[in-house]
């Protein structure tokens, strides 16, 4: 039976690259057919509209460019702002409740960006509070700390022990913080800004909420339009572009980073002492959470107002919020199952990472709204990819697509922290690829994996500029529902939507964070 | 991880799918037995009326809303995206201008549904391709505590007065009703005219929003003095009790009209399920739809003779109607978007 066994894994091992670069170049399809547009013509002449919005529409451009951007940067500051501090606190630091802190942190950051736009709503009002582009920056920024708390965090966690001890001899603590935490910390600071920057740059839910005309906006309201989708993946480009290089630049700053040293791995950062600081330095974290963050989310039970609106919250939108909570999670999976082979090729030498790098940079660079017309193109056709249509696999389609690049790029740290030297023993051990997995790959970024799954799940509750132009009759997400709702303002259905959202959160967050308590204490311990 | 977890977690996740697609095959006993009805009328007001012929004729409906902002034009694309292989049955718009268009581009195929012969000649299609229901007026929504009795807006016109500069609003003028409306005036005024009226209305920084609901809820909150917006949006506020006022522009003799736009129906060219579509049509055209939509929070205006429900806004017999060419802003349509979004994608 042995050679049976040795066969079959022979198979597998010859097949799996196979279906694994399918998968990634099924992956890559919908955005570059759409993008092939612009070079093979399209429907009515894709190269126009570009060079009509360039030089006949300057000053629309520049509008648009303007609020794009500043949007992105003003979320990615605002984010940066709170969420670095937070960071080092709770990681860094002796700082009491740190892990209470972190584990609001993990849930909250679980949350769509609509639930704090919703909550600030309810506590501001409809009207804009800050005008409308930092408006849209301000809720956008505060919905996404979570994760610089984390990402950063983690990343200031990971710092090099021997260096550390090497710079107390030379300098003080504000200098070793600046020239040896910060700079180890810079892969998850740049990882959260990039992140931020992408995922707030092609939002439409905040910006339609602020009335705040984006590129986002702009290319799923040309889709709406119907004047063929050339035109509005020409719209695209002038945004498609600098977050490709973007994304290089990100990318070549992080290709080390997150790589150990031999020490780093095994042993623990020392942690800074705030002595006398510590009192007031909780009461100052707890200030800025409970009014940034507390306050809006008590106005959202307010509006809610009584029990019964919140049970016919339910009953309006159970639907949509039960078919999101299996939609999500299972597309969560999905992505992180291949973003984890994705995350494999990329740390491993050889032509194969350059061209799997592509693929992601195109897929994270593009918009959403052109992957999901993308996607309905090339599904809606008779036969079998037409009954796929027809069913909820393309949301979940859609789902991976847009969390596969960010999802890839949180867990490739995991695996560059991993020595190679171990990997390397494994292998010449006689171990495959499975018992690599099991004995070195598996136990040593595990963590990295589970972020990546909720990271994939807040990507997933938040998507809605690719889905809505995937969702099949009879079915939609609760994102979706949402966007409808939204725009009648803070009523009971809508606020309540945001408490069930954040209950059903707290359900599937308590237990993963149980599962990942005994690392939150040795990273915090 | 142990062989047996590797296992059990296949088995869990192979579980979950076979739960879903039992539930999914008790539910859908019959792959015929279904239809699929795109509408952009609001969900509120359009599921409660499906859920009861779904209850009442055993077909299960499959609806696909539209959003606020990318009212009517988003569901419309949408069937033309798919017209290779079409998935809707049934597109039930909430307003005229887009099924025309449809009509024209070859989407849409004949029914001639029993309910229908009730209805005015006018508001349904000589060859059968659509059929008009329930109308909404275009109203003025004015905001009391802001603008004195007296000094309120009596025409569409005003909206490029210098008095009302950056206090009043539209809904984006490339989607919904708003769009029909611009359509309709290009077919009225001609392009000349409408062009400049909506150049008019930019210098007069006139604020644009989502779509009509958030018009309304502007002018109720007091952020605009008044705005544009539709009745069913605007006798919500009323009804609230909010400090707003409806008011009919242009409804006078003198004026240009009211628009009134009527939700249409129309089956799908190639629609896959042609029967169920038809009953559903016939069902949405029968007195009790429109004495329901009538009677509920939309308050909309019946049609068709036989209803006799008391319509809480004022109806086309009341006031002067504008004489508008529907088909004729179907074909202008196209242009009028063009130039709204030259202007107004800002």
């Amino acid at each position: 039976m042995g050679w049976i066994r040795e066969k079959c894994i022979n198979v597998v091992k010859e097949v799996l690259p196979l279906v694994f670069w399918t998968g990634i170049l099924a992956c890559a399809l919908p955005s570059l057919m759409m993008f092939s547009r612009l070079v093979g013509g399209g429907d009515e002449g894709a190269v126009s509209p570009l060079v009509g919005i360039l030089w006949n529409s300057l000053p629309r451009w520049i509008h648009l460019m303007g609020n794009t951007v500043g949007v992105t940067l003003g979320a990615v500051v605002i984010s940066l702002l709170f969420g670095l501090p937070l960071g080092f606190f709770c990681f860094r630091t002796d700082l009491p409740w740190r892990r209470f802190i972190l584990s609001l942190c993990l849930l909250s950051g679980l949350l769509p960006v609509y639930v704090t736009a919703t909550s600030w709503m309810a506590l501001c009002g409809m009207a804009s509070f800050l005008g409308r582009w930092l408006g849209a920056a301000w809720v956008t920024g505060l919905a996404y700390v979570p994760w610089v708390v984390l990402l950063s965090g983690i990343s200031f966690a990971q710092g090099d022990p021997d260096l550390e001890d090497a710079g107390r001899m030379d300098g003080n603590q504000a200098q070793i913080a600046w020239f040896v935490t910060l700079r180890a910390g810079s892969w998850g600071i740049a990882a959260s800004s990039c992140a931020i920057a992408f995922l707030s740059l092609w939002d439409i839910t905040v910006t339609d909420v602020f009335v705040i005309r984006t590129f986002g906006e702009e290319v799923f309201t040309q889709f709406q339009l119907g004047f063929g989708p050339s035109r509005a993946v020409a719209l695209a480009v002038p945004v498609t572009i600098p977050c490709l290089f973007l994304a290089i630049v990100m990318t070549r700053l992080m290709r080390d980073l997150g790589k150990s040293t031999s020490g780093g791995i095994l042993r623990p950062v020392k942690r800074l002492s705030l002595k006398r600081a510590k009192v007031p330095c909780l009461a100052l974290v707890l200030l800025i959470g409970l009014s940034f963050w507390g306050v809006p989310w008590l106005a959202l039970v307010k509006a809610v107002k009584t029990p019964q609106n919140l049970l016919s919250a339910w009953r309006a939108t159970s639907k949509e919020l039960l078919y999101t909570l299996w939609m999500a999670p299972l597309a969560a999976t999905c992505s992180v199952l291949l973003s984890t082979a994705s995350a494999l090729r990329l740390v491993r030498p050889g032509w194969g990472r350059w061209i799997l790098g592509g693929i992601l940079l195109v897929l994270v660079s593009v918009p959403g709204a052109v992957t999901g017309v993308g996607l309905a193109e090339l599904m809606n056709r008779p036969g079998f990819l037409g009954r796929l249509y027809d069913s909820s696999m393309g949301v979940v389609c859609i789902y991976v697509l847009r969390s596969l690049p960010l999802v890839s790029l949180a867990i490739v740290p995991g695996l560059q922290r991993i020595p190679r030297a171990l990997w390397e023993a494994v292998e010449m051990e006689g171990g495959g690829w499975m018992s690599t997995w099991r004995s070195a790959l598996l136990p040593l970024s595990w963590r990295f994996l589970l972020g990546g799954w909720f990271l994939a799940l807040l990507l997933c509750l938040s998507e809605i500029g690719a889905s809505f132009l995937v969702m099949p009759p009879g079915k939609a997400t609760l994102s979706v529902r949402f966007f409808t709702l939204i725009h009648y303002g803070v009523y009971p259905d809508a606020a309540g939507i945001c408490l069930l959202l954040m209950g059903f959160v707290a359900g599937i967050g308590v237990p993963l964070l149980l599962l990942v308590w005994p690392t939150l204490r040795r990273y915090t311990a | 991880m142990s062989k047996k977890s590797c296992m059990l977690g296949l088995f869990i996740l192979l579980g979950l799918t076979q739960i879903d697609c039992r539930r999914r095959a008790e539910s859908h006993p019959k792959e015929s037995q279904r239809v699929v009805v795109y509408t952009a009328l609001d969900r509120s007001f359009s599921e409660p009326i499906l859920r009861k012929f779904q209850e009442e004729t055993g077909i299960e409906v499959l609806a696909k809303y539209d959003t606020e902002s990318t009212k009517t034009v988003g569901l419309v694309n949408a069937i033309r995206a798919e017209k290779a292989r079409p998935r809707c049955d049934v597109f039930w718009n909430n307003e005229i201008v887009n099924t025309m268009r449809l009509k024209e581009e070859g989407l849409l195929q004949p029914c001639r549904p029993e309910t229908a012969r009730s209805f005015p000649e006018t508001f349904k299609d000589p060859d059968g391709y659509w059929y008009g229901l329930a109308a909404r007026a275009r109203v003025l929504l004015v905001n009391t505590d802001l603008v004195a009795e007296g000094e309120e807006p009596a025409s569409i016109l005003d909206l490029a007065k210098k008095r009302w500069k950056g206090r009043t609003g539209i809904a984006k003028p490339l989607f919904g009703t708003t769009a029909t409306h611009v359509a309709c005036l290009f077919a009225y005024w001609g392009e000349e005219e409408t062009e400049s009226f909506l150049q008019s209305l930019l210098e007069n920084q006139i604020q644009i929003h989502g779509g009509n609901k958030q018009v309304a809820l502007a002018v109720s909150e007091g952020r605009l003095a008044w705005g544009l917006t539709d009745t069913d949006d605007a006798i919500i506020e009323v009804e609230r009790g909010k400090p707003v006022k409806m008011i009919y522009p242009d409804g006078t003799k003198d004026g240009v009209g009211v628009l009134f736009i009527p939700n249409t129906l129309s089956l799908v060219k190639e629609a896959p399920h042609p029967d169920e579509g038809k009953r559903l049509i016939g069902y949405l055209l029968s007195p009790k739809v429109e004495q329901q939509l009538a009677e509920g929070a939309s308050a909309q205006i019946p049609l068709n003779p036989q209803v006799q429900a008391e319509a809480r806004v004022k109806t086309p017999k009341e006031l002067k109607s504008m004489e508008v060419d529907f088909e004729k802003a179907a074909c202008l349509f196209e242009k009028a978007a063009a130039t709204v979004e030259e202007h107004f994608l800002l």
